[in-house]
C-alpha cells in the first residue's frame, strides 16, 4: 500500500473514530474494566485468604501480638474518603448521564481520592511498626499483613486518582461529548476501589 | 527528514527521517530504561538504605528491585509508551486516522517491530519471535542439564550452578508455553479469524509485549547475581534466603504476571466484542476457544501467582516474614497460592494447543471437526476443574493429609473432559483422507505423547502412587510428556500451520518433516528412559546422578542429541525460508477459517470489508460449503447501520 493511497475502508472509517460502532466502543469499554476488577477481586481475594489462614494455623503461636492492631482512628478517616469520593464520582456520573457535566463533581471526587492517598500514607505511618530492624525478619506475620493490604491499598488508591486526572483533563476539555459511556466504565473502577479499600481495612480490624 | 503527504480525503501521512524513526523506538527505551535503572539503583543504594553498621544488610536486595522498578518504568517512557494515555487525558482532539495508523506501524517496513507498534500482527511477530528466542534459551538449558547428568558426578557444574539452570530452564520454559500459543497466534491469527480488524485496544496490546520484553533483561540478570536455588517454583522460605538473583525471579513474575493480564483482558474482551456478523458462538472457529478459556483461566488463576512474589519481595526486601515459621509464617502459604495458578497453568499452556491440534485435524483430514460441542464442552470442563486441583501438587507436603481425597478425585475428574478432547481429535481424523503434512505430523505426535503424558498423570494424581512417585525422576518424564510431548508439539504445528499466512513463505516440508521425526523420537527416547530411572528410584533435584541409574541417564542423553538436532533444523529451516523461500499463496492449505480468505501479506486492516458469517468453518466435504461459509459482504450502508 503506498502511503498516499486510501482503502475504501479507510473512507468509511474517516468521522467514524476508526469503524468502531458506538455500542461497540460501550460495550468493549465496560467489559475490559470489568475484567480487570475480577482479576483485581482474585488478588484481593489471595491475599486475605493467605491472611486468613496464616491467622487460622497460627505458626508457633506467633501471628500476632496485642500491640500490632493498628490504630482505628487513621483507618476510618481513609474509608470515611474514600466513601465521599466514591459519592462525588456518582454525583457526576449522574449529570453527565442527565446530559450535563457538573465538572465541580470530578474535580472534588479526583481531590478526595488523592486525599485519600495521602491518608493512606499517613496511616501507614502511624501504624509504628519497627523500621530499624536489627534482625531480620523484623515484622511478625500479622504486621506483614498490614503492611502488604497497606501498600495494596496504596497502589490501588494511587492508580483511581490518575483515572480521576485523566477523566477530569477530558472533561475540561469537553471530550466527552458522545462518550458518556467513559464516564460509567470508569465509575465502575472508582466505585470497585471504594468498596475494595473499605473491605480491606475492615479485613485488617477483624484479623 | 519529514514530509506531509495529503491524500484525496485530506488524510495527513508523515514520512521519517533516522532520527525521527529511533525516538520512540525501544532504542531509546533501553537508554532511558538503562539510565533509569542506574539512577534508580544508586539513589536506593546511598540515600534510602540504612548506611550504619548495625543494621542488617539488606542493601542488595532493595538496591536490585529499585534497578527493575527504574529499567521498567523508565523503558516505558523512552518508548512512548505514556504519550497515548497522557494524549487521552489531556489531548483537545481524538487522534485522526492517519495517528492511529501511524501508530500502527504503516509504512514503517521492519523498524515498526522495535516501535510501541499497536498492529496485532506487528504484535504476533513480535511475540513468536521472542518465544523462539526464550525457546532456544531453555533449549539451552535443558541441554546443559543432559550433558551433566549423562555421567555419574559432577561433569561441569558445581550443584549451585547446576540448580540455577534447571530453575531458569524450568521457569523460561513454562513462561514460554504459556504465551507460546496465545502471544503470536492469539494476536496474530485470532482477530483476522473472528472477522475483526484489530484487538479491542490496541495499545494495550503492545503494552502486553513490551512488559514481557521489559522482563527478559531482568531475569537474565539473575546470570550475574549468583543465580536462584529455589528451582522454577521458587518456594520460600528458601526464596527468602537466597541471594539478589531471587529478586530477578521474583520481579520477572510480576512483569509477567502483568503482561499476561493485560494480553487475557484485551483477548476476552476482542472475542466477546469484536465478532463479525454472523460469527455466533456456536460458529466460532475452535482455536478461539481454546484461547479464550486459555487466558480466562490465567486472568483468574495468575493473581495468586503474582501476589506470592509481591510477599516473597517483601519478605527479602522489608524483612516482613510471610513464610518464616518462628514469626508466625507459613511455607504452605506459598504452596497454595504457586499452586493455585501452577496447575491452572497447565491447562492455560494445554487448551489452545489442542484447539490448534483440531483445527489442523479438521483441515487436513478434509472432514467437519466429530463433535464440535462436544470439544467445546470438553474445553469448558477443564477449564472449570482446573481450579479445583491444585491441592495434589500439595500430597506429600506434609499438610493436612484430609484434603488429600478430595483433590484426588477432582485431579482425576479431569481425565474426563480431557478423554473428550482426545476423542473429538482421534475422531476428526477417523476415515478422513488424510494429507500428510508436517502440521499434522505434529498433531499425530501430541496425540502419542499426550497418551503417554496423560495415563502417567493418574499415578501421580493419586495419593497413594504420588507418595512413591512424587520426589522422583517418573515425575519429569510424565510432566515433559505433557508440556513438551504435547503442548509444545501442538504449538510446533500451528507454527507450520500459520507460518505461510504471518510470513508470507513456505517453510521447507521437507526439512520439516524432518525436525518432526527428529524431535519425536529423540524426545521418546529421552523421555521414556527417565521414566524407567523414575521407576527405579532415581530422585530428582539432584545436581549428580548416582551411579546405579548411570545407564537410563546416558541413554536419555544421548536421545536429547537428536533434540538438538531438531532444534537446529528448524532454526535452518526458518533462517533459509527467510532468506530465499517460496512465496506462499494467501490459502495455503484450503482451509476456510476466515484469515486464509485474507491476501498474504494481511493488509492492515485485515479486511477490506468486513465479512458475515453464515455457516461453521469446518464444513469440508458439504455441497456448496465454500460459499456458504463466508456470505456476501454487506453494503456500507448496513454497516453504518449497525453503528
Amino acid at each position: 500500500m503506498s502511503e498516499t493511497a486510501i482503502t475504501a475502508t479507510e473512507h468509511a472509517h474517516e468521522g467514524e473514530s476508526h469503524a468502531l460502532p458506538l455500542h461497540t466502543r460501550v460495550s468493549r469499554a465496560r467489559a475490559i474494566v470489568i475484567l480487570l476488577i475480577i482479576s483485581d477481586v482474585m488478588m484481593v481475594a489471595s491475599i486475605m485468604a493467605a491472611g486468613g489462614y496464616l491467622n487460622a494455623i497460627n505458626t508457633a503461636n506467633a501471628f500476632k501480638v496485642s500491640t500490632d492492631q493498628p490504630a482505628f482512628p487513621p483507618g476510618l478517616i481513609v474509608a470515611i474518603v474514600l466513601v465521599l469520593s466514591g459519592l462525588c464520582y456518582f454525583w457526576w456520573e449522574r449529570s453527565v448521564r442527565a446530559g450535563g457535566n457538573q465538572q465541580a463533581a470530578v474535580v472534588l471526587a479526583m481531590l478526595l481520592m488523592l486525599g485519600a492517598f495521602g491518608c493512606e500514607i499517613w496511616y501507614w505511618l502511624a501504624l509504628n511498626y519497627t523500621t530499624a530492624p536489627l534482625s531480620a525478619p523484623a515484622y511478625d506475620t500479622y504486621q506483614s499483613i498490614v503492611l502488604l493490604v497497606t501498600g495494596f491499598s496504596t497502589v490501588h488508591l494511587f492508580l483511581a486518582a490518575v483515572v480521576g486526572v485523566l477523566m477530569t483533563g477530558r472533561s475540561a476539555n469537553g471530550r466527552l461529548k458522545g462518550q458518556e459511556y467513559l464516564v460509567q466504565a470508569a465509575g465502575y473502577w472508582w466505585y470497585y476501589t471504594v468498596l475494595s479499600g473499605v473491605l480491606i481495612w475492615l479485613f485488617t480490624v477483624i484479623l | 527528514m519529514s514530509v506531509a503527504a495529503t491524500t484525496d480525503v485530506g488524510v495527513h501521512v508523515k514520512r521519517r527521517g533516522f532520527f525521527q524513526l529511533l525516538f520512540p523506538s525501544v532504542f531509546s527505551g533501553i537508554i532511558l530504561g538503562v539510565i533509569g535503572a542506574a539512577v534508580c539503583g544508586i539513589i536506593v543504594s546511598h540515600i534510602v538504605s540504612p548506611p550504619t553498621p548495625d543494621v542488617i544488610d539488606y542493601t542488595n536486595d532493595s538496591t536490585a528491585v529499585a534497578v527493575y522498578a527504574g529499567w521498567t518504568i523508565f523503558f516505558f517512557i523512552g518508548i512512548g509508551a505514556f504519550n497515548g494515555i497522557i494524549k487521552w487525558g489531556f489531548g483537545r482532539k481524538e487522534p485522526t486516522l492517519a495517528e492511529e495508523q501511524d501508530l500502527a506501524g504503516k509504512d514503517q517496513g521492519f523498524w515498526r517491530y522495535f516501535r510501541y507498534t499497536t498492529d496485532h500482527k506487528v504484535v504476533g511477530m513480535q511475540y513468536l519471535a521472542t518465544v523462539l528466542f526464550t525457546f532456544l534459551l531453555g533449549s539451552l538449558g535443558a541441554f546443559s542439564i543432559r550433558l551433566e547428568q549423562s555421567q555419574p558426578g559432577a561433569l561441569f557444574f558445581t550443584p549451585s550452578t547446576y540448580n540455577t539452570i534447571v530453575g531458569m530452564h524450568g521457569i523460561l520454559m513454562i513462561a514460554s508455553t504459556i504465551i507460546m500459543v496465545s502471544g503470536p497466534f492469539g494476536n496474530f491469527i485470532l482477530p483476522i479469524m473472528i472477522g475483526a480488524r484489530d484487538m479491542a485496544f490496541p495499545r494495550l496490546n503492545a503494552l502486553s509485549y513490551w512488559l514481557l520484553f521489559t522482563a527478559l533483561p531482568v531475569f537474565l540478570s539473575t546470570l550475574f547475581l549468583g543465580g536462584f536455588q529455589t528451582g522454577w517454583t521458587g518456594y520460600a522460605p528458601l526464596a527468602d534466603q537466597g541471594g539478589p538473583g531471587q529478586d530477578a525471579y521474583a520481579f520477572t513474575i510480576i512483569l509477567f504476571a502483568l503482561s499476561t493480564t493485560i494480553a487475557a483482558v484485551n483477548i476476552v474482551t476482542t472475542v466477546l466484542i469484536l465478532r463479525t456478523k454472523g460469527m455466533t458462538w456456536g460458529r466460532l472457529p475452535v482455536f478461539v476457544w481454546g484461547v479464550l478459556l486459555s487466558v480466562v483461566l490465567g486472568l483468574t488463576a495468575f493473581p495468586a501467582f503474582f501476589t506470592s512474589q509481591i510477599m516473597v519481595l517483601m519478605d527479602r526486601v522489608f524483612q516482613t516474614s510471610f513464610f518464616i515459621g518462628t514469626m508466625g509464617g507459613s511455607n504452605w502459604v506459598y504452596e497454595h497460592l504457586f499452586w493455585f495458578m501452577g496447575h491452572p497453568e497447565v491447562y492455560v499452556i494445554a487448551l489452545p494447543s489442542l484447539a490448534i491440534a483440531a483445527e489442523i485435524a479438521s483441515v487436513f483430514a478434509r472432514k467437519p471437526l466429530f463433535g464440535y460441542r462436544l470439544m467445546v464442552s470438553g474445553l469448558v470442563g477443564i477449564t472449570v476443574l482446573s481450579f479445583i486441583v491444585w491441592g495434589h501438587h500439595l500430597y506429600t507436603s506434609g499438610s493436612e493429609a484430609a484434603i488429600g481425597g478430595p483433590f484426588m478425585l477432582d485431579t482425576e475428574l479431569i481425565s474426563i473432559p480431557t478423554g473428550v478432547v482426545f476423542l473429538v481429535l482421534v475422531g476428526t481424523l477417523w476415515r478422513g483422507k488424510i494429507w500428510v503434512t508436517v502440521p499434522l505430523l505434529f498433531v499425530v505426535g501430541l496425540l502419542v505423547n499426550f497418551v503417554i503424558g496423560g495415563i502417567t498423570g493418574l499415578y501421580l494424581a493419586d495419593v497413594p502412587t504420588d507418595e512413591i512417585l512424587h520426589g522422583g525422576m517418573f515425575v519429569v518424564a510424565h510432566f515433559h510428556f505433557t508440556l513438551v510431548g504435547s503442548m509444545v508439539f501442538g504449538f510446533m504445528a500451528g507454527f507450520y500451520y500459520w507460518f505461510p499466512k504471518m510470513v508470507g513463505k513456505r517453510l521447507d516440508p521437507f526439512l520439516g518433516k524432518l525436525h518432526f521425526w527428529l524431535f519425536e523420537i529423540g524426545f521418546v527416547g529421552t523421555f521414556s528412559a527417565l521414566f524407567y530411572a523414575g521407576l527405579e528410584g532415581e530422585a530428582r533435584w539432584q545436581a549428580s546422578v548416582p551411579p546405579e541409574y548411570a545407564v537410563p541417564n546416558l541413554i536419555a542423553s544421548l536421545f536429547a542429541i537428536l533434540i538438538a538436532a531438531s532444534v537446529f533444523t528448524l532454526i535452518y529451516n526458518v533462517v533459509m525460508t527467510l532468506v530465499r523461500g517460496e512465496k506462499a499463496e494467501a490459502n495455503e492449505w484450503g482451509a476456510k477459517t476466515l484469515e486464509w480468505t485474507v491476501p498474504t501479506p494481511v493488509p492492515l486492516e485485515n479486511f477490506e470489508e468486513l465479512p458475515v458469517i453464515t455457516s461453521d468453518p469446518y464444513n469440508y466435504g458439504e455441497p456448496e460449503a465454500e460459499e456458504a461459509t463466508v456470505g456476501a459482504a454487506p453494503a456500507k450502508a448496513e454497516l453504518q447501520t449497525e453503528g
